[in-house]
């Protein structure tokens, strides 16, 4: 046991090396610490990329091994400053959402998170059981109130100018305090030492990488790339254009293929926020899930067991269960 | 300094205890020894692996530890205030039963906040709490009164002990060894019982027991806006500071019963801690119990009758017989109901049946904290989905009982050898018949 | 900088060190050559407002039902007509993209419509197929006038093209597209119809937030046409209506790092009140201490 842990340390340290001097000579570095985790690999067979090496060699790499050279990082104190005149906002729109999960795929990728740690997860919610059931998917809310950053001892979790929540996991004590602050359970916490992380990774509250055991993580908006001008993992990843993303100074909020005005959009299509009577003001808004793209039933097919499980509980799919065995 | 005579009367009683251990004492010691270390164990694995071996997961993230954390403060709080109220009344029948309350608090006191410790999960960044802290968060509102409540409570007890120092210091029969006599000294500063001293003595104690009053009350009432600040359906409310305060009271009365019958026991205290002093308690059981019933009643009856969604959803958790139902009687209904009916009636009032009460409601408040924070976690606003199934309920790991336990051991451990240090009883603690005697010869 | 060349170098030459030592490969990267891949190339074209050119290829091949992008594939871009002109050689980034700008000062070669067509050449390795693919642009000169027109704000556009004897012809009947610069996209606020016989053609301007200082980005682009491809202009102007973010109601904000001032009162008194008291006793238990000598001596 100890020397196959030695080994595969080893070779990971290798490959790291030369993912390292792929990075100086190309844009993007190849950084193997990924492949040899066996969460990783419990996870069944992850998503490959195809990447030309240097040497002519057409190969099939994991996709969360591709993980760009952050060319501005930032550190503890520079990310407690927000990006200078911009206010964050995210638009979700419910009647497109069935449930693909790729959002919580590329969070997960592109934070190395534990695969029981999900930033964004996404909820079957049935007001009454009279309304029809729709998927929500749920990041942190960024809230312009919020009681997380208000009840933290230490100020380790802040909220920025440009209205995002971050978290210093430097200066986290652990307290959980936050999690039972905030509303929504967006907060979550590293029970264990995780082992997802790179092992070069520098540590950024931007980024929240590399996690730390007994310290409190959530949804950081991906400010790391907001810095760099690119849309949030979620967002880019969505294949139905659900989350929209933008600037509330701007006014304007796009999906990767659709720019809209925000104020348009929420005044035309009667968005909300969820829990609003709560006073905690998110900077999330939802679009009611009207016109329907897809059956809500869509959004199970295709789940594995394990995800099923999750939504076991949920009164719908009980529901849907009984119906089955009367059947 | 001479020592007066019923205070050589006292010494003399109490010396073997001081001397030496019995056999049966050693057993009960080390036993106790044992389980603590058995949570140092447990603590250590803890740190060791993370958080991950408790039963805590990213909904119910606080659990037995706030739960211990509240219940021990609670008695600590509730111990104080009763010395310090006895201290400014100072009715006749006080001193046999001051000292002990007071250690109780004192020792509660130092258990709490060590459940903070188990219940963080950085304790190397501890320090955080000073270099950075926010004065808006009600943790740093917690630390800052539950150290000076700490600070008060020992200078409180330590003035109250200063003569029983100087007492011991100037025993010469007493057979210990020569570091202890030596601490004697130390600790009595040089108290020779002079009119002068005995003044500043009791002028500190008046001062420290009329801060204790409030500072205890503010302490709690933190204590509660731990929880009554967030936006969680079973916490969010106005009543939760007076309702801890009194909940306290409450079971802080109740422990001191059960402390009490113990020490009457082990140390053949029966002239001192008499029928007279349970029914002081019984009586004290009896109004609080009517308190607490109050206040649960209007705090459950208004998230009942308004049906709002979240409360709803907890309440229903809580009368459910298949999840907290059982328990949701006893903490309510058994706390109030059982001291109400079984000390109410003049001939069920025995020093057993108000001890057997303590228990209860000790016992009940203890699961009304656990009642007040599980349940209320694993109802959060959002409806618990899209987590791993076996995260959504709670259930203790063997690492949190057993810090459990260890708590109770502390209490237990620390109370004995507490009693081995200094006499149980405080200087001038006279048998109850004789100051029946002296009322006699008074008329 | 000189250090962090350094250590460039140093890592350089160990990636190197470790190709040859062959230390990773099985392991870590499955080469996959069975199988022969066939390459797909999306190629297009943008003309900017610094009248260059961008020629923009993605390189793409199916695997296992998906189309997935090839990364450092060598992309080579030409011109064909008469004779060949090698524009240049760039490699795929991780999304398979691969870009060459061409300044506006190189005279690229156009046939008697004013039409060129432009080549990408892939040329394929051991398991993957060479492909290629053309594109053919005709050039269009597009302009760009803000002015405000009676006080209105008026967006004014102009097209035209090259004529077969170099004379300059006015691109008629067509939509170009209005927009404004955002931070992620670009937000679409409207079309300008270029009218018959002047190829010219105008937009009224709607209020839109600009920045801070209230400057807004005006792009005017003709998307995607099959025979112009894309061409635009962009122009910055201080239309925008500076936007601040401000709520109006009235902030408690227990959030922010200062608690409220009545909170830091209340703990002070407080904390000095209880430690005041303490002292008190401090001098008295002293005192104490002291009395006792006293009655000695």
């Amino acid at each position: 046991m100890e020397d196959n842990k030695n080994s595969k340390n080893e070779s990971r340290r290798n490959f790291l090396k030369l993912g390292l001097g792929v990075g100086v000579t190309s844009v993007l570095s190849v950084a193997g610490a990924n492949l040899l985790n066996p969460t990783k690999l419990k996870a069944g067979a992850p998503e490959k990329v195809k990447v030309l090496t240097q040497d002519g060699q057409l190969v099939e790499v994991d996709k969360s091994e591709l993980i760009p050279v952050s060319e501005n990082f930032v550190g503890i104190e520079e990310s407690r400053i927000g990006i200078p005149n911009r206010k964050f906002v995210m638009v979700v729109d419910l009647g497109r959402c069935k449930n693909a999960r790729k959002c919580i795929d590329a969070c997960q990728e592109g934070h190395q998170l534990p695969k029981d740690q999900e930033w964004i997860k996404v909820y079957l919610l049935q007001n009454t059981e009279q309304e029809s059931p729709y998927w929500f998917p749920r990041p942190c809310f960024h809230c312009d109130n919020p009681l997380c950053v208000s009840v933290c001892p230490v100020g380790a979790t802040y909220k920025r100018s440009d209205g995002i929540v971050l978290v210093d996991n430097e200066r986290c004590i652990g307290c959980k305090f936050c999690m039972t602050g905030c509303p929504f359970s967006a907060r979550q916490f590293h029970w264990k030492e995780p082992t997802t992380y790179n092992e070069d990774l520098k540590y950024s509250p931007e980024t929240s990488m590399p996690g730390k055991e007994g310290t409190v993580g959530k949804c950081v908006f991906c400010a790391d790339k907001l810095r760099e001008g690119k849309l949030p993992r979620c967002v880019s990843a969505c294949p139905m254009g659900v989350l929209y993303f933008g600037d509330m100074i701007e006014d304007t909020v796009t999906n990767g293929e659709q720019t809209v005005r925000f104020s348009e959009l929420i005044k035309d299509r009667s968005g909300y926020r969820k829990f609003e009577e709560l006073g905690t003001e998110p900077s999330v808004y939802y679009l009611p899930p009207v016109d329907r793209m897809f059956p809500v039933e869509r959004g199970l097919e295709g789940l594995d067991e394990e995800t099923m499980k999750r939504y076991k509980d949920v009164p719908y799919i009980k529901n849907l269960k009984e119906n089955e065995k009367g059947v | 300094m001479k020592i007066e005579e019923h205070n050589l009367k006292n010494l003399k009683k109490f010396a073997p205890f001081l001397e030496s251990t019995s056999t049966n004492g050693w057993i009960w010691i080390s036993s106790l020894v044992l389980i603590i270390l058995f949570g140092f164990y447990a603590y250590g694995y803890q740190i060791y692996e993370g958080q991950i071996v408790t039963g805590m997961r990213d909904y119910v993230s606080w659990s037995l530890y706030k739960v211990n954390f509240i219940f021990f403060m609670g008695i600590g709080l509730a111990g104080a205030l009763i010395s310090s109220v006895l201290h400014l009344a100072n009715p006749p029948w006080k001193k046999p039963i001051v000292r002990i309350s007071e250690l109780m608090a004192i020792i509660s006191l130092i258990i709490g906040p060590v459940y903070i410790l188990c219940d963080v999960g950085r304790v190397d960044k501890l320090l955080n709490v000073f270099i950075h802290a926010r004065l808006s968060s009600p943790i740093t509102w917690d630390v800052i009164a539950i150290l000076m409540e700490l600070i008060v409570c020992t200078v409180f007890l330590y003035l109250a002990l200063i003569h029983n120092f100087a007492i011991l210091r100037d025993y010469k029969e007493l057979k210990v060894s020569r570091f202890r006599k030596w601490l004697y000294k130390f600790m009595a500063i040089n108290y020779q019982h002079t009119p002068e001293q005995a003044k500043h003595i009791a002028w500190s104690q008046n001062v420290l027991a009329v801060l204790v009053i409030p500072m205890g009350v503010i302490v709690y009432s933190v204590i509660a806006w731990l929880f009554g600040m967030t936006k969680q359906a079973g916490w969010d409310s106005t009543i939760f500071g007076p309702y801890f305060v009194i909940s306290a009271a409450f079971a802080g009365s109740a422990a001191l019963i059960i402390v009490l019958a113990a020490f009457r026991r082990f140390f053949q205290l029966q002239d001192f801690i008499t029928h007279r002093h349970f029914n002081i308690g019984a009586n004290l059981l009896m109004v609080l119990a009517f308190f607490y019933g109050y206040l649960s009643f209007s705090e459950y009856f208004t998230k009942w009758y308004g049906y709002e969604e979240f409360n709803t959803e907890l309440i229903v958790k809580l009368f459910d017989f298949s999840q907290y139902g059982g328990w949701f009687i006893y903490a309510n209904f058994g706390a109030m109901l059982v001291p109400l009916i079984l000390l109410g009636v003049k001939k069920w009032r025995t020093i057993t049946s108000i001890t057997f009460s303590a228990v209860v409601v000790v016992s009940a408040i203890w699961v009304k904290c656990y009642l007040i924070i599980i349940p209320t976690l694993e109802t959060q606003h959002m409806p618990i989905q899209d987590s791993r199934p076996e995260w959504v309920h709670y259930s203790p790991s063997w690492v949190e009982i057993a810090l459990t336990l260890s708590g109770f051991a502390t209490l237990c451990l620390f109370l004995t050898l507490a009693s081995k240090f200094v006499t149980i009883l405080p200087s001038g603690a006279v048998a109850d018949e004789e100051i029946s005697k002296g009322k006699k010869l008074i008329a | 900088m000189e250090v962090k060349n350094i250590y460039k170098i140093l890592i350089l030459l160990l990636s190197f060190s470790l190709r040859i030592s062959n230390a990773y490969s099985q392991e870590d990267v499955e080469v996959t050559e069975e199988t022969t891949y066939e390459p797909i190339l999306k190629f297009s074209g943008l003309k900017n407002t610094e009248g260059n050119r961008i020629l923009k290829c993605t390189i793409l091949t199916r695997l296992e039902g998906k189309w997935t992008p090839i990364e450092n594939a060598e992309l080579t871009f030409s011109v064909s007509g008469d004779s060949i002109l090698e524009l240049g050689t760039q490699k795929s980034d991780n999304m398979g993209i691969a870009v060459l700008e061409i300044n506006k000062s190189i005279n690229i070669p156009s046939d008697e419509n004013g039409a060129t067509t432009y080549t990408v050449e892939y040329k394929g390795v051991e398991n993957s197929e060479p492909n290629s693919e053309e594109l053919t642009i005709v050039d269009v000169n597009l302009e760009m006038s803000l002015e405000e027109i009676d006080s209105v704000k008026t967006i004014i556009i102009k097209a035209s093209k090259k004529g077969a004897e170099g004379e300059i012809v006015p691109v008629e009947d067509h939509d170009v597209n209005i927009y404004v610069k955002r931070l992620y996209s670009i937000l679409k606020v409207g079309q300008a119809y270029l009218e018959e016989g002047t190829g010219e053609g105008s937009l009224e301007y709607k209020l839109i937030p600009g920045d801070s200082l209230g400057n807004i980005v005006i792009i005017a682009r003709i998307d995607e046409h099959e025979e112009f491809g894309n061409v635009e202009v962009r122009q910055t102007i201080n239309w925008g209506t500076p936007v601040s973010y401000a709520t109006n109601d009235i902030k408690r904000e227990i959030w922010t790092n200062e608690a409220p001032l009545w909170m830091t009162i209340t703990v002070i008194i407080f904390v000095l009140g209880v430690w005041y008291h303490l002292i008190l006793v401090f001098i008295r238990m002293w005192k104490i201490k002291k009395l006792e000598k006293n009655t000695i001596n």
